[in-house]
C-alpha cells in the first residue's frame, strides 16, 4: 500500500544573488533522487525551510493519513504541523515501533513543533476527530534544516522523492526558477500552482485520498537577528494550500561536498530540545533520585 | 519499565553487609517470592559473571499499592533450617541492591532494621510486613546476628491501582484505544500517561543479562531478543541514541502511546498494522508523576 503524499520533500537551497542552481533530473520518476547543486561561501551554513499543506477528507467524523518511508533529515532540524477543523489530533511515528502522541487542540486548531528529531526513515500517521460538520481537515507542515557548503562553496542536495505525490514543484532562488515535474513527462519552465487529486493507484485502501494543492517555491528570507548563523540563507517552500513533506539527511558525497537528502517531515510536539521519550526517561530517573 | 526501575536507583545507606550467592533453584537458592494481586510480567533476568551466575526464578512481579501489606515467601537454602532472619524494606539504592545480588563486588550498604522471622526446617518462611508509601524499594532478607544479606527483591509501590479500559480483542490494523483512569482527583500535578503494547511472545524471547567485573564501570546490562541485543552501560549513562536503539529493538508489531496531562484520565491510541501477527499481546499502562508512580497495570488482549 502506497500513499505517501503526506509530507513531501522538496529541496531548499538558497542561492547567492545572481548565482545559478541546477536540478537533475528535471522530471524524475516518483522515488527517484533529484540532485540540486549550487554555490555559497565556503563552509557557509544554509538554513532551509519548507512548508506545504493538504486537505484530509473526513469520514464518519474522523480523518486519517499515512505516509510511509519518510526520511527525516540529520540534525539540526525542526518540524511543525498544524491542523484545522479538528477536535483532536494524534501523530504516530514508526521509529522501529509505533509511537503515538496527542496534539492539544484549541478552537479547532492543533499545532505541534519539535526540534532535533532523530534522523532516519520512518512511517508517519496523522489521525483524529474532526470538528462537527467539517468535511476536510487542512493540515500544514513546515520543516527546517541546515546544509553547509563545501570548501569551494559548492553544495549538493539529493532530494529523495519517495512518497512525494506526482506533480510539478517549483523551486525559486534569487530570481531563478526551476520547475520539477515529478512523475511527469515534460518539465515546465514557469511557476506553477495546480490543484489535483492524488492518482487512484496511490490511494490507500480504506482511506480517501486527500485533495492536494501544491505551490512550492524557494525564496530568500531575511534571517532574524537572533538567528545564530549570520550568513544563513533560508529557502522557503511554501504554498497556500499545498502539500508536501520534507526530510533532510546529510551525508558527504564522494566529491567531499556536503550532500543533503530532502524528503519528508516528522510532525512533532511543542518546540523543545528534549524529546518526549527522553523526558519520560528523565522522569524515571527523577523518581529514582538519579536525575542529572 | 521494571527493568528501568531495577537498573536506575539511588538512595542513602548505613550498615555494610556481605551478600550470599543465589542458586537458580527457587527453593534452595535464597530467593524471595513476593506475593500480590497486581502482577506484571518480566523477561528472564540473569547474571552471568565468570565467578558467579544465577537466573531469577520468577517471571512475574507484583506492584503494590500505597500502604498495602507486603507479603511473600523466603526460600532459603537447607543450611538455614530453623535459623532466624530479619526482613526489612529500604528505599532502593542501586549500588546496594546490585551488590546484594552479586552484580557488584561491593559491601551491601543498607539502612534498615528488620522484623525477625524464624525459618522452618527447610529454611523457608512466609512473611508479611507493613506497607510503604509510594516509591521504589528493596526488600532484604538478612541472617540475624550476622552481616550477610541472603536475598534482595525489588518492591514497587504505586500510589493506587489504576483502571485500564481496553477491548479484550481488536482487529489488526485498527487503533487500540486505551482509557487509563486514576481514582484520585486531579491535583494539578503533570502526569505522564503511557501504554506499551508488545506481543506476548516477546516476553518469552527476551532476557536481561548482567555481566561485568564487579565494578559499576565494568558492568553491562544486555537486553537480548533472539539475535538482537542492546547494551546499557553499568554507569547508566543513557543517551538519546540508546533510547532510540531500545525503540528499534522491540519487535515491529509493538506500539507505544504517551500523553502528558494533569487530568485524572487519559485516552491513549496505539497504532496496529493489518499484517501484525494475530495472538496474545501484553499491554502495560503506567501513570508517572514528577516524584513517583501513580499506577502500573498490565493486561492481556487478543489481536485478531
Amino acid at each position: 500500500m502506497k500513499i505517501f503524499a503526506l509530507f513531501f520533500v522538496l529541496i531548499l537551497m538558497l542561492m547567492p544573488l545572481g548565482a545559478a542552481f541546477e536540478a537533475s533530473p528535471m522530471n524524475p520518476r516518483p522515488g527517484e533522487t533529484v540532485a540540486i547543486t549550487g554555490f555559497a561561501d565556503p563552509g557557509e551554513a544554509v538554513r532551509l525551510s519548507s512548508s506545504f499543506g493538504m486537505d484530509l477528507p473526513v469520514e464518519n467524523g474522523r480523518f486519517e493519513y499515512l505516509a510511509e518511508d519518510v526520511e527525516i533529515p540529520r540534525k539540526p532540524n525542526n518540524f511543525a504541523v498544524t491542523a484545522r477543523n479538528v477536535e483532536s489530533l494524534r501523530v504516530g511515528v514508526k521509529m522501529g515501533i509505533w509511537l503515538t502522541m496527542p496534539v492539544p487542540a484549541s478552537g479547532g486548531t492543533a499545532s505541534i513543533s519539535r526540534s532535533d528529531v532523530p534522523s532516519g526513515r520512518y512511517a508517519l500517521k496523522i489521525f483524529g476527530d474532526a470538528q462537527e460538520g467539517a468535511s476536510v481537515v487542512p493540515v500544514r507542515v513546515k520543516a527546517e534544516t541546515t546544509v553547509y557548503a563545501g570548501p569551494d562553496g559548492r553544495y549538493q542536495l539529493s532530494v529523495d522523492t519517495t512518497g512525494v505525490p506526482v506533480g510539478d514543484y517549483r523551486i525559486r532562488g534569487a530570481g531563478d526558477v526551476l520547475v520539477l515535474s515529478i512523475g511527469g513527462s515534460v518539465p515546465k519552465a514557469v511557476s506553477y500552482d495546480a490543484k489535483k487529486e492524488v492518482p487512484e493507484e496511490e490511494k490507500t485502501s480504506g482511506h480517501r485520498a486527500p485533495s492536494v494543492t501544491r505551490t512550492v517555491y524557494v525564496e530568500e528570507v531575511e534571517v532574524p537577528e537572533e538567528e545564530p548563523l549570520p550568513e544563513d540563507r533560508t529557502l522557503d517552500l511554501a504554498g497556500p494550500i499545498s502539500a508536501e513533506d520534507a526530510s533532510v539527511s546529510e551525508e558527504v558525497a564522494s566529491s567531499g561536498y556536503p550532500v543533503q537528502n530532502v524528503s519528508e517531515y516528522l510532525p512533532t510536539e511543542p518546540v523543545e530540545e528534549r524529546s518526549f521519550i527522553q523526558k519520560i526517561f528523565d522522569q524515571i530517573l527523577g523518581i529514582l533520585g538519579l536525575a542529572k | 519499565m521494571l527493568i528501568c526501575f531495577l537498573l536506575l536507583s539511588a538512595g542513602a545507606a548505613a550498615q555494610n553487609y556481605s551478600s550470599s550467592y543465589h542458586s537458580c533453584d527457587p527453593v534452595k537458592g535464597n530467593w524471595t517470592q513476593i506475593e500480590g494481586t497486581n502482577f506484571i510480567r518480566m523477561p528472564v533476568i540473569s547474571l552471568a559473571r565468570p565467578d558467579t551466575n544465577w537466573t531469577y526464578p520468577y517471571d512475574r512481579h507484583p506492584v503494590s499499592s500505597s500502604n498495602e501489606t507486603i507479603s511473600g515467601i523466603f526460600f532459603g537454602s537447607s543450611c538455614l533450617a530453623n535459623a532466624t532472619v530479619e526482613i526489612c524494606i529500604a528505599p532502593l539504592n542501586s549500588s546496594a541492591f546490585l551488590s546484594a545480588v552479586n552484580v557488584l563486588d561491593m559491601p551491601v550498604n543498607i539502612n534498615c532494621s528488620g522484623d525477625p522471622f524464624r525459618l522452618n526446617s527447610s529454611g523457608d518462611q512466609s512473611f508479611a510486613v507493613p506497607g510503604k508509601a509510594p516509591g521504589i524499594y528493596a526488600l532484604y532478607v538478612m541472617e540475624r546476628n550476622a552481616t550477610v544479606v541472603l536475598s534482595a527483591s525489588l518492591i514497587i509501590v504505586a500510589e493506587e491501582k489504576i483502571t485500564v479500559e481496553v477491548p479484550s480483542e481488536i482487529p489488526a490494523g485498527f487503533p487500540l484505544e486505551v482509557k487509563v483512569q486514576t481514582s484520585n482527583r486531579s491535583d494539578g500535578r503533570s502526569r505522564h500517561y503511557g501504554a506499551f503494547l508488545v506481543p506476548s511472545s516477546c516476553y518469552e524471547a527476551a532476557n536481561l543479562t548482567m555481566t561485568g567485573n564487579g565494578t559499576r564501570q565494568g558492568t553491562w546490562f544486555a537486553i537480548n531478543m533472539g539475535a538482537d541485543s542492546v547494551e546499557i552501560p553499568g554507569d547508566l549513562d543513557v543517551s538519546m541514541d540508546l533510547l532510540m536503539d531500545l525503540l528499534v529493538f522491540f519487535p515491529p508489531n509493538s506500539a507505544v502511546a504517551l500523553q502528558d496531562t494533569p487530568r485524572q484520565e487519559a485516552e491513549l491510541y496505539l497504532i496496529t498494522e493489518p499484517d501484525w501477527e494475530p495472538g496474545t499481546y501484553i499491554l502495560t499502562s503506567a501513570v508517572l508523576v514528577e516524584d513517583g508512580i501513580i499506577g502500573l497495570e498490565q493486561v492481556e488482549l487478543e489481536l485478531i
